[in-house]
């Protein structure tokens, strides 16, 4: 079961989002239960606070009270931070980057869309579903570093590699899908690092959970994601993997 | 024997450390050798030929560092280490003068004392000075176009000639007292003031260009909102035409029509009915005009494009802690690579937010791409581009200004088709 929380400030929406719920559960044999269907976003945040769990949540974003959607959304990450949120908006209001990265919005649906019968609410629904299969809280640890006196965090599991580029005290953090570059020092990076990162060289580090083979020819690590990274001479013995 | 190698190796090395001590990159060891051998070879050949060697020696240096460098500005400041040598010199022998020390004496029998104590001297300041180019050229880094950087480089160029041209007068005419004193102020006074002309031409030419791309960017901008206008203007006229037609059936009570008037006409076409003002009203948020410019000019270059272009800016965004030409350079050539890239897929989507985060600002480009993933050990590696090579190099001028902020973080990502360049900047404290 995954509790379900509707608010929007028009009844005829709200009505027609709890119908196309209950039409998909009965469809599809999923369990959405819809336990508050309001227009006032407090209700909302005070039921949670009683219960703090993951849930899915509908929000209209111009819900034309003191706080708009997006404030509510903030609010809801407070208590619930994995839950899954999806923004119903018009298309003039869709500020799709700015509200993945804010509160980690799932998805938006376009109301223009959605009353006019295409099966976005389903879409919707199929995803949280199948994100609600996968989903596992486990340990999240992170490399945590300072920028300006504040916090920059990086899953370590999602750390590749993490290499000094040479100049200006800076780092690249090397991921599956991308890199990024932020000031550094290297030595204390790897302080901060479990056991499972090890140094490749003097200017590398590595995440061995990452490696899939090592060629003790050519001395190069093959990565997970394709990519390679040689090993020192020096550091080469201890990779007889 | 030992006395004329000190000397000889003192007169190269002083020479050397003109020329390389105010480097304003690095330079490698190559570079520094072949510097090396040609100068003690100079010496060594055409030495005896007295000032006059000086000029091949230099000739020699500026085209080693142009073949190793390719940059005039490196070779501009060689230059200057050079200058700066001669004033060293000129400083030091009218203080021997002044002291009413014998020039003779000198020049004979502490020959050797004093080449040393030049060569050391010449050493510490134009390192001294080094240090102190770099530090402020990274932090207000000079982009000067081919041309400003020729003419920099050629009044440098004229500057030394006349030093050189001077000195091998002095030397013809034996170097009297009050000469030497009289040159050494002549030729500070113009050093201190050909570096502040030039300096103030730069800023003024860098502001002249500046206000000439503000101007361009007004014009674009023109284009973009009467474009605006033209779109509500036929707006309106479709609103009232469907309306009309609307009123139409209800008159008639013809229910059936009606409906399937809707269902045809408006359901159907409903995206194009709607015009798509998304982009004009978060723009009134940006309330740093430079960056403001360079957006409504990219939206002008994505609508001739087709491309979709949103801008989305939440909130009102007064300042960003990094310099306005820095950030709308590097805005630029990610928006330019965008824009390049997403007009070669079929969505042709262009995503920009300005997101404020509370700890920092993030400004998140996002453009539809060919490639499902791409490479990361390519895609890291500077100047790498799908595009080719003027392409590569707009990243890495990007990167190279963003080294010089230790308080921004930038990731680039490529997923599911999607590219994303993100720039955390932290405001300052």
């Amino acid at each position: 079961m995954l509790k379900t929380y509707i608010c929007d400030d028009n009844n005829s929406h709200r009505t027609h989002f709890e119908k196309q719920i209950e039409n998909y559960n009965f469809i599809n044999g999923t369990d959405f239960h819809v336990v508050m269907s309001t227009a006032n976003p407090h209700e909302v945040v005070e039921q949670i606070k009683k219960v703090p769990e993951i849930a899915l949540y509908f929000i209209d974003i111009d819900l034309q009270t003191d706080i708009d959607g997006l404030e509510l959304a903030r609010q809801i990450r407070e208590y619930d931070s994995w839950g899954f949120i999806i923004f119903i908006t018009t298309h003039d209001e869709v500020m799709p980057l700015t509200f993945k990265n804010k509160v980690s919005a799932l998805d938006f649906i376009e109301k223009e869309s959605a009353l006019l019968g295409e099966p976005v609410i389903a879409d919707c629904l199929a995803t949280v579903w199948k994100k609600m299969g996968q989903f596992t809280p486990g340990i999240n640890e992170t490399l945590t570093l300072k920028v300006q006196d504040k916090h920059f965090s990086i899953k370590l599991s999602d750390i590749y590699r993490i290499e000094s580029t040479g100049e200006h005290r800076k780092v690249t953090v090397i991921e599956q899908n991308g890199y990024l570059h932020i000031s550094a020092l290297l030595k204390e990076v790897y302080d901060s690092l479990t056991e499972d990162f090890v140094y490749t060289g003097r200017n590398c580090i590595i995440n061995k959970n990452h490696v899939v083979s090592y060629d003790s020819k050519n001395r190069l690590l093959h990565f997970d994601n394709n990519t390679t990274c040689s090993v020192s001479t020096r550091t080469a013995r201890s990779f007889r993997l | 024997m030992i006395i004329t190698i000190l000397m000889t190796l003192s007169s190269i090395l002083s020479i050397y450390a003109g020329a390389v001590n105010l480097r304003t990159q690095k330079l490698g060891w190559k570079c520094c050798i072949t510097l090396f051998i040609w100068l003690t070879a100079a010496y060594l050949t055409v030495g005896s030929l007295g000032q006059i060697s000086i000029v091949i020696c230099l000739a020699g240096v500026q085209i080693i560092l142009y073949l190793f460098t390719k940059n005039l500005l490196t070779c501009t400041f060689a230059f200057l280490g050079y200058l700066v040598m001669v004033a060293l010199n000129y400083l030091c022998t009218s203080m021997l003068g002044l002291f009413h020390i014998d020039m003779e004496l000198i020049s004979t029998t502490y020959a050797p004392h004093f080449s040393t104590f030049f060569w050391i001297l010449t050493y510490v300041v134009t390192f001294l000075l080094g240090i102190l180019t770099r530090k402020l050229l990274s932090k207000y880094p000079v982009s000067l176009s081919r041309k400003t950087s020729i003419l920099l480089y050629l009044d440098v160029l004229a500057c030394s000639l006349i030093f050189i041209t001077n000195v091998v007068f002095g030397e013809r005419l034996g170097y009297p007292k009050a000469v030497l004193i009289v040159n050494a102020v002549l030729f500070l006074t113009f050093i201190a003031i050909t570096s502040f002309v030039l300096i103030i031409t730069i800023r003024s030419i860098q502001r002249e260009e500046a206000a000439k791309a503000t101007i361009s960017q007004l014009q674009e901008f023109q284009l973009y909102t009467d474009k605006i206008y033209q779109t509500m203007r036929s707006f309106k006229h479709n609103y009232v035409n469907i309306l009309s037609a609307l009123d139409g059936y209800i008159e008639q009570n013809d229910m059936q029509a009606l409906k399937t008037y809707f269902d045809e006409n408006i359901v159907a076409n409903f995206n194009n009915i709607s015009p798509d003002l998304t982009l004009l009203g978060s723009l009134g948020n940006m309330k740093i005009r430079e960056i403001k410019g360079l957006l409504s000019t990219k939206i002008v270059k994505a609508m001739g494009k087709n491309i979709q272009f949103y801008i989305e800016i939440s909130e009102p965004i007064e300042s960003i802690s990094m310099k306005p030409i820095d950030i709308t350079q590097v805005l630029g050539i990610f928006i330019d690579n965008a824009i390049e890239e997403t007009e070669r897929t079929e969505e042709k989507l262009l995503h920009i937010a300005f997101i404020n985060m509370n700890d920092f600002l993030r400004i998140q480009i996002s453009n539809s791409c060919l490639a499902e993933s791409y490479d990361m050990d390519k895609l890291q590696k500077d100047g790498f581009s799908t595009k080719g090579e003027n392409h590569g190099l707009g990243l890495s001028s990007a990167n190279s200004i963003l080294s010089h902020y230790n308080d921004i973080v930038h990731s680039t990502r490529c997923q599911n088709h999607i590219f994303t360049q993100t720039l955390d900047i932290y405001t300052k404290q």
